[in-house]
């Protein structure tokens, strides 16, 4: 057979789709797409605050009581020892405060996603819609703004247990610690000036490939309406 | 580039374009899972390259282009690094169903086509699809004289296999 001839073989190809797309196995893997997310969202970022948050509240609970009964039984202890004040209080209350606007958040708008997310989806319309919001909570969960807030209320209340550590062991003002306020805004300026100098601009690659993807099934699912 | 217009044009290039993209994929992808991996890439890549896209060739030739280098890259790295489909346990392949061909020799003339090393697909392709020697050495970064060289060589090497088995019946 001469080349010409297997020209006009692959220009018969061109009559018919070479592929279709087989909807309920397209389901099945979005499925599993979806699955995989909440999966890695849920062993990355909320199953490790939903330990450490209840930890740090019984930590700083006992710090209080300790503190608290200190000063009860003070004369039991040297005249140099430190007791609880108003302020201490406060501090405590503060401390509390933050890990409870990290994790009762999180917790909240991860049942708000999961009862978005197990609803059977029987069509594969449905499908595009859960796997649309859950790369939607993925965005979320990485977007500046709440990084910021966790990780400025987590400093606040580590700050804050460190300081009344220090206290409840008899340094009535640790003030090796008073440098420490300066760590994040200087961190949060050099990550800035690091970023600039590499010439890194705009959403890191993770934020972008969650872009496309999210895009990609908008595209599927618009392509549903013909 | 506008976000709306990127996406106007890429649904429009995929849809117009749709036999193309399947052409490189069904020539450098073996498995059905393998095809979908590489379908996902060059897809990749053709949304990205879409604010480079001036006007000045084809749409044709630019998609081309772009689809081709991807499917050379994503040849080397999986060879690199030995790796296996992305399939998903258990689940078969979700985005492609080959369609019943017109004409069987259609499914043996690619299996003839992957078996060429991936610069000697690409010239394939391009010349199955009429490019013209002078396109197919702009969009590879080769000669034309040795795109010239080679595609003696690939259809001589077509034309005898063609000779072998499909005139012995197989």
């Amino acid at each position: 057979m001469e080349f010409e001839e297997l020209q006009t073989i692959w220009d018969s190809q061109k009559e018919k789709p070479v592929f279709t797309v087989k909807d309920p196995r397209l389901m099945a893997g979005l499925h599993e797409q979806r699955e995989q997310s909440r999966r890695r969202l849920w062993r990355g970022e909320f199953a490790p605050m939903f330990v450490i948050g209840p930890a740090m509240l019984v930590g700083l609970g006992l710090m209080c009581a300790a503190f608290v009964a200190k000063s009860f039984f003070i004369e039991r202890y040297p005249r140099d020892q430190v007791i609880m004040s108003v302020w201490d209080g406060v501090a405590f209350v503060v401390a509390i405060g933050a890990w409870l606007a990290v994790v009762v958040p999180m917790y909240l708008e991860r049942k708000r996603n999961e009862r978005v997310q197990k609803v059977f989806a029987p069509s594969l319309r449905e499908e595009l819609d859960r796997g649309i919001a859950q790369v939607e909570f993925e965005l979320y969960v990485r977007s500046p703004a709440r990084v910021f807030r966790i990780v400025s209320l987590v400093y606040i209340s580590a700050l804050i247990f460190v300081w009344e550590v220090a206290r409840l062991n008899g340094r009535p003002a640790p003030r090796m610690l008073l440098p420490w306020p300066l760590w994040l805004p200087f961190l949060f300026v050099w990550f800035v000036a690091a970023r600039r100098w590499l010439g890194l601009k705009g959403e890191g690659p993770g934020t972008i490939r969650l872009r496309e993807k999210k895009r990609a099934l908008e595209e599927m699912r618009s392509g549903l309406d013909g | 580039m506008d976000p709306d217009e990127r996406q106007r044009v890429f649904a429009d290039w995929l849809r117009n374009h749709e036999g193309l993209f399947f052409k490189v994929v069904r020539a450098y992808a073996f498995t059905p899972q393998d095809q979908e991996d590489l379908f996902q890439e060059i897809a990749t890549q053709v949304w990205r390259s879409i604010p480079g896209f001036r006007g000045d060739s084809a749409v044709t030739t630019w998609i081309y282009r772009v689809a081709l280098n991807a499917a050379i890259s994503w040849t080397q790295k999986e060879r690199k690094h030995q790796k296996g489909s992305q399939a998903l346990e258990g689940v078969e392949t979700a985005m492609l169903q080959a369609a019943p061909v017109a004409d069987p020799r259609v499914e043996w003339l690619y299996e003839k086509i992957r078996q060429l090393n991936e610069v000697d697909r690409s010239l394939t392709l391009l010349l199955l699809d009429g490019f013209s020697y002078k396109e197919m050495a702009a969009m590879l970064g080769i000669t034309e004289n040795y795109v010239g060289v080679k595609i003696s060589r690939i259809k001589a090497h077509l034309a005898s296999k063609s000779r072998e088995e499909i005139g012995n019946g197989v």
